[in-house]
């Protein structure tokens, strides 16, 4: 880990960038990361970015953090030398500004900066501004804030990437990349690459079982297998899991097998949400897998409440009331961490925006992770569903550090989840994190891309072969492992669609069960009916669901 | 905006409210006393309520709704209460001095957004612990629907009752107040109704809103808790005991019994409805059976119908809009159920289907002149 935070503090120099011109972000095409790296070839540092001065050209960053700072951070080579420098005290403050718990300040050591000591001292008690805002703001003549040389300034957020489109490390990635040491051991990376072309196979043969007609509706994950499943790897399997709909990768890290995906799909009796709603809507208590919900981006500030519950409790304030403990969590007690999955599109949501300031304001470990694949349904993310710098690019205005990675490099995603899992827990405040990928598949198997975009096989984007290239070059992994795995999964996928499709649904009584506790009055009654007519007129029963 | 009614309440309150309160203040049933209004309002002019009761002393109810969150929070450490200015006590002072007695990590404020309070406590409820969420009026609850119909109420549900969301009561001040206009006086309820998984409750009097809602907070389904707000200082029970205790969830009581109508309502319209009942005593000497349903959903439909199998005669009045309140649904179960026993059609004496006014509240609320009118209908069929 050690490795990994000095790498940390290298990349930080570069901070937030500033750049003449709000088309930067153009990743709404196919080729979004190739211009994004165009882009950032050209990019012109800009140290000052509230107050309109532009002083330097000078790169040095504000920030001593890979998390970015809030927009009020200031160069140190600023002229302005009363200038402050926010950072938000982590750990230290508490809801409502008492005396909460330190969930571990020392951790942010290294994000602290001398010129915040003097911060204390000199603003005005009179001054609006000094109630209002984390530093000591100036006032200025500047008539056209927020421009400068007539142009408008927009802040466009760097990406992590370790390893290059073929899998190789990138230059000054670090000792820790080249030799594999950024994962615990061989194994680990090995089973992450496993799961992903796990997920990769059963993807294509249960999205192939819907166009059957199998099952009602699918939703693959081709494209985003690095952003699932390195994310999901890089947690403890302790920490809670809100997700939106495209991480079954995540439950696969966990131990999900394509048996447990299929039944969940087929809606049959071994469904531990019994069968109740659509397929993908996975949710497991035992794997700490809050079930998933159709409305977009309600799962932010649920993951907010969780986290601040949790917190509860590894404060000591209040004992564990865990959903599940594991072997491995029931020896040492971890602090744990909700990581809360969410589309680029999620995030336009009013629950987005309610969940982060939440998160911030109530120093909650949330490790939020935005899969930025480009696309709601149709609608490209820049220009369309957004026009700023992404999702990172908001989290310094919420006061959450925030992150931006290439979503499709799973060592960058590995690396950045595992450093920002750490810190959330440690600290007991929230991360945010944009993971750059692409959708290739369709939205779903009710949606088709190709009236909107070009054909999914023209995106030659791929983290799975990515990562087993990097794996290849360290020699963990082969071609001749590669497609004995491949084959297996492939009769592992069709297996259990057998399987799956021959199990009992649950029956009619589970229609009326879990509303309420205990079934009211109405209900029951309902109940009561339903299967009067049921019994009546059994061509009116689906198929497989039985008559009780 | 949202704080102008609280302020108000605090300082003096308007004539229309008066007139309003006149009508309010009557004797209570069920143990309980509401006060005159002239007690009332000298215990409103106290703008630092004690939080803490004595047996038989004259308890409030928002000092009898404090009681029962400080009750909530003593006996289970997991409990937490949060939303707008909740810190500081609430803009109602529902919440005073929970701050000091458990700390800043289980009294506090949230940011000003109503989804997110709602969501936040549907995670905490989620992980297992209580969640007292605060809405601080319920006209500002729509922006929480999704995540109160849509996850709150399906959490058990759609997981297989894996991720209940059961922990959660969200509170809210609702109802007529007599200046609030559009946006400081709704009845939202049967919204909450039309949505399978909530429970709604709403009390009339301090004794049962302690009772009601410690069993809303100690209750493993979400909970729709709206507050009568014209109530909080102004009603007064004399009973509200020190300790904790519970009025059961999904129970209609009959706060008077009557041989010849039967007259439904819930929260603060209760007090309208016995100041009609006492008033047809007077006209006609007929007497009336009203019944308090406390609880909205599930209701409680068999007290109802053995009523209206007694009486032969069925009123409801509510202060929200008329058409598809949750007088229709009453008056629809009624009808089925006790067809053969009715003596007239069922009437509703509700709000209007209009936006609720600022001016002429009294012509848009069902006023007890309203619900005496109507019972002379039913009564002379």
């Amino acid at each position: 880990m050690m490795l990994i935070r000095r790498r940390w503090i290298k990349m930080s120099h570069n901070g937030i960038l500033l750049l003449p011109g709000c088309g930067a972000l153009s990743f709404s095409t196919d080729t979004f990361l190739n211009s994004m790296s165009m882009v950032l070839g050209n990019i012109i540092a800009h140290p000052s970015l509230s107050r309109g001065q532009a002083s330097s050209s000078s790169s040095q960053s504000h920030s001593h953090s890979p998390f970015s700072h809030s927009p009020l951070s200031h160069s140190p080579l600023s002229p302005f030398s009363h200038v402050r420098y926010f950072t938000n005290d982590e750990g230290t403050s508490s809801p409502s500004g008492g005396g909460g718990g330190n969930g571990g300040a020392s951790s942010s050591s290294d994000v602290s900066s001398e010129e915040e000591e003097d911060s204390s001292s000199s603003s005005s008690s009179n001054d609006p501004l000094s109630a209002a805002l984390p530093v000591r703001a100036n006032y200025t003549t500047q008539r056209r804030a927020g421009y400068a040389g007539g142009k408008f300034i927009a802040p466009v957020m760097q990406v992590l990437r370790l390893t290059d489109e073929q899998g190789k490390p990138v230059e000054e990635s670090g000792e820790d990349v080249l030799d594999g040491s950024v994962f615990p051991d061989a194994n680990t990376a090995v089973k992450l690459y496993k799961t992903m072309a796990r997920l990769q196979v059963m993807d294509a043969i249960f999205y192939e079982a819907q166009r059957q007609a199998r099952f009602s509706f699918y939703m693959t994950s081709a494209g985003e297998e690095a952003t699932v499943v390195a994310s999901a790897a890089a947690l403890h399997d302790e920490d809670v899991i809100y997700a939106q709909y495209r991480e079954q990768g995540a439950l696969m890290w966990r131990g999900y097998t394509c048996q447990d995906f299929a039944d969940q799909c087929y809606s049959n009796e071994r469904d531990p949400n019994k069968g109740r709603q659509m397929p993908i809507h996975y949710g497991d208590k035992h794997k700490n897998f809050v079930t998933i919900s159709s409305p977009l981006g309600t799962q932010l500030p649920q993951a907010v409440g969780h986290a601040y519950a949790l917190r509860m409790e590894d404060d000591g304030l209040v004992a564990s009331r865990r959903l599940d403990v594991s072997d491995d969590a029931a020896g040492e007690q971890h602090r744990r961490v909700v990581a809360c999955y969410f589309g680029e599109g999620a995030a336009s949501e009013g629950d987005f925006h309610a969940a982060l300031n939440m998160s911030a304001t109530l120093d909650t470990p949330v490790v939020f992770l935005c899969r930025n694949n480009g696309w709601a349904i149709s609608t490209p993310a820049w220009p369309e569903q957004y026009k700023g710098d992404g999702i990172a690019g908001r989290g310094g205005s919420y006061g959450v550090r925030s992150i931006r990675v290439d979503g499709n490099d799973a060592v960058a995603v590995y690396v950045a989840v595992s450093q920002a899992r750490a810190e959330a827990a440690e600290t007991g405040t929230p991360r945010l994190l944009e993971l750059m990928t692409y959708r290739r598949g369709h939205h779903s198997t009710s949606d088709d891309s190709t009236r909107y975009r070009g054909k999914a096989s023209e995106i030659a984007r791929e983290p799975v072969g990515r990562f087993a290239a990097y794996l290849k070059g360290l020699g963990w992994w082969s071609d001749d492992e590669d497609a004995e795995w491949r084959a297996e999964c492939r009769a592992e996928a069709i297996d259990a669609l057998r399987e799956g499709e021959s199990v009992s649904k649950p029956p009619i009584s589970g229609l009326f069960e879990d509303v309420y506790k205990d079934m009211p009055w109405n209900i029951s009654r309902q109940l009561d009916e339903t299967l009067a007519h049921a019994k009546r007129f059994p061509e009116e029963v689906p198929h497989g669901v039985p008559l009780h | 905006m949202k704080n102008t009614m609280a302020g108000m309440a605090s300082i003096s309150l308007p004539l229309p409210l008066r007139a309003r309160l006149s009508i309010l203040c009557c004797g209570g049933g069920g143990g309980s006393m509401i006060h005159g209004f002239g007690r009332a309002f000298s215990s409103s002019s106290s703008s630092s309520s004690s939080s803490s009761s004595a047996s038989g002393s004259p308890t409030t109810m928002h000092a009898a709704i404090n009681s029962a969150i400080t009750h909530a929070m003593s006996e289970d450490p997991t409990t937490l209460v949060f939303g707008e200015d909740v810190a500081f006590g609430g803009v109602f002072r529902a919440t005073t001095h929970l701050r000091e007695k458990f700390g800043p990590r289980r009294a506090f404020n949230t940011p000003l957004s109503e989804n997110g309070i709602v969501g936040f406590g549907i995670g905490v409820a989620i992980a297992g612990h209580r969640a007292i969420a605060e809405v601080q009026f319920a006209d500002y609850i729509f922006t929480a629907m999704d995540q109160i119909v849509n996850e709150a109420a399906k959490c058990r549900y759609r997981s297989g009752a894996q991720f209940p969301a059961g922990g959660l009561t969200i509170r809210a001040p609702y109802g007529a107040v007599g200046h609030g206009g559009h946006y400081h006086s709704q009845s939202p309820e049967a919204y909450f109704c039309h949505t399978p998984g909530l429970r709604v409750v709403m009390p009339r009097n301090p004794y049962d809103a302690k009772g009601l809602l410690l069993a809303s907070i100690r209750c493993d389904d979400p909970v729709i808790f709206l507050e009568p707000k014209a109530l909080y200082r102004t009603a007064v029970s004399d009973n509200v005991p020190t300790e904790a205790y519970e009025v059961p969830l999904g129970k209609a009581e009959v706060v008077r019994e009557g041989n010849d109508v039967t007259l439904v309502a819930w929260g603060a319209q209760v007090h309208v409805a016995e100041q009609a009942a006492d008033a047809l005593r007077e006209e006609r000497g007929a007497t009336v059976e009203v019944v308090d349903l406390r609880s909205l959903l599930p209701w409680d439909a068999e007290t109802v119908c053995q009523s209206v199998s007694k009486t032969g005669r069925l009123v409801v009045t509510h202060e929200a809009p008329i058409t598809a309140g949750f007088g229709a649904e009453i008056v629809a179960e009624v009808t089925n159920a006790c067809f053969t026993r009715l003596e007239s059609p069922p009437e509703r004496v509700c709000g209007m289907d209009t936006p609720f006014p600022l001016y002429g509240e009294s012509l848009y609320v069902p006023t007890k002149l309203r619900v005496l009118e109507a019972m002379k209908r039913v009564l002379d069929f």
